[in-house]
C-alpha cells in the first residue's frame, strides 16, 4: 500500500505540531478564500508558496499536485466568460448558436482558479509535511467525529489499494503484449479495458477484505492507537498565530480595510 | 475437557463459506504444545480456513476449537488474538502502515501496552527477523523477502505463544527460505509452538516434529513425520513422498517400514550400507 514517505523532515513546517498546524491552516483558508479580488488572492497564494519553500517542501511535489489545476482551471477560464453576463469581449457564432464572452466572466474565472490554487497549495503543504497517521490523530484531538475519520481513513487506504492493483494488472497485461494506448476505438482494446476495470474493483474488494482480516487478526477493534503524542511548544503557537494573522490580513486587504 | 498437552485441539469442525463451499467437513486435529507442526494438504484442502479458526477470525459453525485449553468463542476471541499470531500468506495483505516500524507497533498498540513496552517489543521483534534497518521504510517499497520478515515481526511483537504461518515459502528465494527457517527454529527453542501450512513435503519432513495431513476438509493423518513415508497417507493426502524417501524407495535400498525421510537419516543409512559393503569385500 502506498503512503508517501515524509520528505525533507527537519524543516520547521514538518516539526510544527499537527493540531496547531491544521487549525492555523484552516483559519488561513477560511479568511483568505473570502477575497474577491485578484491581487489579494495572488498574495495569498504567494504566502503559501513561501511557507512551502521556507519549510523545504519538495518543489517537485508541490508542482505535481498543483498541476491538477491546469485541467480544471482550463475549463473555468474557457466557460466562465460565456456564463456570466457583462461587457462583451468577443462572440462565438456557430450557426444558430451564438455566445458572448464577457470580461466579468473572465475575471470570475480567474478568481475561482486562484481560490482553487490556494486551497490545493494549503492542502499540499499539510499533506506533504504531516503524514496521514498524524493528520488523523490531530483531527481526532480536534474533536472531529471518529466515524467520519475512520471512513476517510479507509477511503484513503482503498484508494492506494486500487492504484496498486491497477499497476500490477496493467503490467501483467503489457507483459502479454497488450498496448492500451493504441486506440480507444479498437473493439479489442475497449473490451480489455472494460474487463480490466471490472476486475480491478473485484480484486480491490477482495484484497481489502484480506487486509481487514489481517488487521482483525492482530487485535484491531475499530480503534487506532499511535505512539506520537503531541506537545505543542510556544513556537508552534507563534507560527499558528502568524499564519492565521496572514489569512486575516489578506481578508482585510481585500475588503479595503488596509 | 481439553487436553492440556495440546496447543490446539479441534473436534469435529465444520465450516461452509457464504456461497456454499464446504471447506471443513468434520475436521478433528491436535497440535502438541511446543511442537513444530507442519499442516500439509493440496490446494483447497482447507488449510487457510482451518488457520482462521485458531484465533477467532472464524468462529466454529459446528464443532469445537480449543487453544491452550481455552475454547474459541466470541468471548475468548480477543484474548486469543494475543496468544495466537497469524502470518498471512501474502505480506501485502498484512503490512498496511506507512512504515515498517509503525506496522510492527500495530499489534502491541491494539493490546493496550504502554509506550515503553511497545517500543521495546517492536525493536526486539524487528531485530529478531533482521529487519531493524528497514524500520523507517514504507513496506510497499521492500523486496518480497523483506516484506515477509517485516510481516513476521508484526506478529512477533505481540509475543504470541503460538505462531501460525500460512505457506511462508511462497515466492521466497532459497536464501529467504533459509532465513525464515532459522527464525522459526529460534522461536521454537524459546518455547513457542509453531504451525506452518505448506505444500512442501520435503521441508515438512526435514523440519517438523509433528505432521497433520488434511484433504477435502477432513483429516487424513496426524502424527510423527514418519507418516510421510507411508503409502496410504501420501496417496490419500494427495501428496508425494519426500525426495529422500523416494530415493531409497525407488532404488530399493531399503525394505519394510523404516524408510528415511530426513537428510541425516539418509546419510546414516548410506554410511551403513557402505561399511557393510566394505566389510564383505
Ligand atoms: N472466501 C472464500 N469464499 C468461498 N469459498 C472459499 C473462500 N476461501 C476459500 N474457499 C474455498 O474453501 C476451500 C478451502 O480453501 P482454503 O483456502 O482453506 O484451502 P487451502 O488448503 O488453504 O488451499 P491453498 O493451498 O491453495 O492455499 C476451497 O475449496 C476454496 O475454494
Ligand atoms: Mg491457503
Amino acid at each position: 500500500m502506498g503512503y508517501k514517505k515524509k520528505e525533507g523532515s527537519g524543516a520547521f513546517i514538518f516539526k510544527w505540531d499537527p493540531r496547531v498546524k491544521i487549525a492555523a491552516l484552516f483559519v488561513y483558508l477560511v479568511f483568505s478564500l473570502q477575497a474577491e479580488r485578484i491581487l489579494p488572492l495572488l498574495l495569498s497564494l504567494g504566502f503559501v508558496v513561501l511557507l512551502a519553500l521556507l519549510g523545504r517542501v519538495s518543489l517537485w511535489e508541490f508542482i505535481r499536485r498543483l498541476s491538477l489545476l491546469i485541467l480544471f482551471g482550463g475549463f473555468l477560464l474557457i466557460f466562465y466568460p460565456f456564463l456570466v453576463p457583462g461587457q462583451e469581449i468577443f462572440a462565438v457564432n456557430l450557426g444558430p448558436l451564438g455566445a458572448d464572452a464577457s470580461l466579468e466572466g473572465f475575471y470570475r474565472g480567474v478568481v475561482l482558479l486562484l481560490r482553487l490554487a490556494v486551497s490545493l497549495a494549503v492542502l499540499t503543504v499539510l499533506l506533504v509535511s504531516t503524514g496521514p497517521v498524524n493528520i488523523f490523530k490531530a483531527l481526532e484531538d480536534l474533536r472531529v467525529p471518529g466515524l467520519f475519520l475512520r471512513t476517510a481513513e479507509f477511503t484513503l487506504r482503498y484508494f492506494y489499494l486500487c492504484t496498486d492493483e491497477l499497476k500490477t494488472m496493467i503490467t501483467a497485461q503489457k507483459a502479454r503484449g497488450f498496448e492500451p494506448a493504441k486506440s480507444l476505438l479498437n473493439i479489442f482494446t475497449m473490451n480489455t479495458l472494460s474487463h480490466l476495470i471490472g476486475m480491478l474493483f473485484l480484486r480491490t474488494y477482495k484484497r481489502g477484505e484480506r487486509v481487514y482480516t489481517a488487521m482483525l487478526s492482530r487485535g484491531y477493534t475499530g480503534e487506532f492507537y499511535t505512539l506520537s503524542s503531541f506537545s505543542p511548544q510556544i513556537s508552534d503557537y507563534l507560527l499558528g498565530v502568524l499564519v492565521s494573522a496572514a489569512g486575516i490580513a489578506i481578508f482585510l486587504f481585500d475588503k479595503g480595510a488596509v | 475437557m481439553p487436553y492440556e498437552k495440546y496447543a490446539v485441539e479441534i473436534k469435529n469442525l465444520f465450516y461452509t463459506y457464504p456461497g456454499g463451499v464446504e471447506a471443513l467437513k468434520g475436521l478433528s486435529v491436535r497440535v502438541p504444545l511446543n511442537s513444530k507442526t507442519a499442516l500439509l494438504g493440496p490446494n483447497g484442502a482447507g488449510k487457510t480456513t482451518l488457520i482462521f479458526h485458531l484465533n477467532g477470525i472464524f468462529l466454529p459453525q459446528k464443532g469445537e476449537v480449543y487453544v491452550l485449553g481455552q475454547e474459541v468463542s466470541r468471548k475468548t476471541e480477543k484474548e486469543l488474538k494475543t496468544k495466537v499470531g497469524l502470518v498471512f500468506q501474502d505480506p501485502d495483505d498484512q503490512l498496511f502502515a506507512p512504515t515498517v516500524w509503525e506496522d510492527a507497533a500495530f499489534g502491541p498498540l491494539n493490546m493496550g501496552l504502554k509506550r515503553d513496552e511497545v517500543e521495546k517489543r517492536v525493536e526486539e521483534a524487528l531485530k529478531q527477523v533482521g529487519a531493524y534497518e528497514l524500520k523507517d521504510r514504507p513496506p510497499y517499497m521492500l523486496s518480497y523477502g523483506e516484506k515477509k520478515r517485516a510481516a513476521i515481526a508484526g506478529v512477533l511483537a505481540m509475543d504470541p505463544e503460538i505462531i501460525v504461518l500460512d505457506e511462508p515459502w511462497a515466492f521466497l528465494d532459497p536464501l529467504g527460505q533459509e532465513q525464515i527457517g532459522d527464525i522459526l527454529t529460534r522461536l521454537h527453542e524459546k518455547g513457542k509452538t509453531i504451525i506452518l501450512a505448506t505444500h512442501d513435503v520435503d521441508f515438512a519432513a526435514q523440519w517438523a516434529d509433528w505432521v497433520i495431513v488434511i484433504r477435502d476438509g477432513m483429516l487424513v493423518a496426524e502424527g510423527e513425520p514418519s507418516l510421510l513415508t507411508e503409502e496410504g497417507v501420501v496417496f490419500r493426502g494427495g501428496l508425494r513422498y519426500p525426495l529422500i524417501t523416494r530415493l531409497f524407495k525407488e532404488a530399493k535400498l531399503m525394505e519394510g517400514d523404516k524408510l528415511p525421510y530426513t537428510l541425516d537419516q539418509g546419510i546414516e543409512i548410506i554410511r551403513k550400507l557402505l561399511e557393510e559393503g566394505l566389510r564383505q569385500n
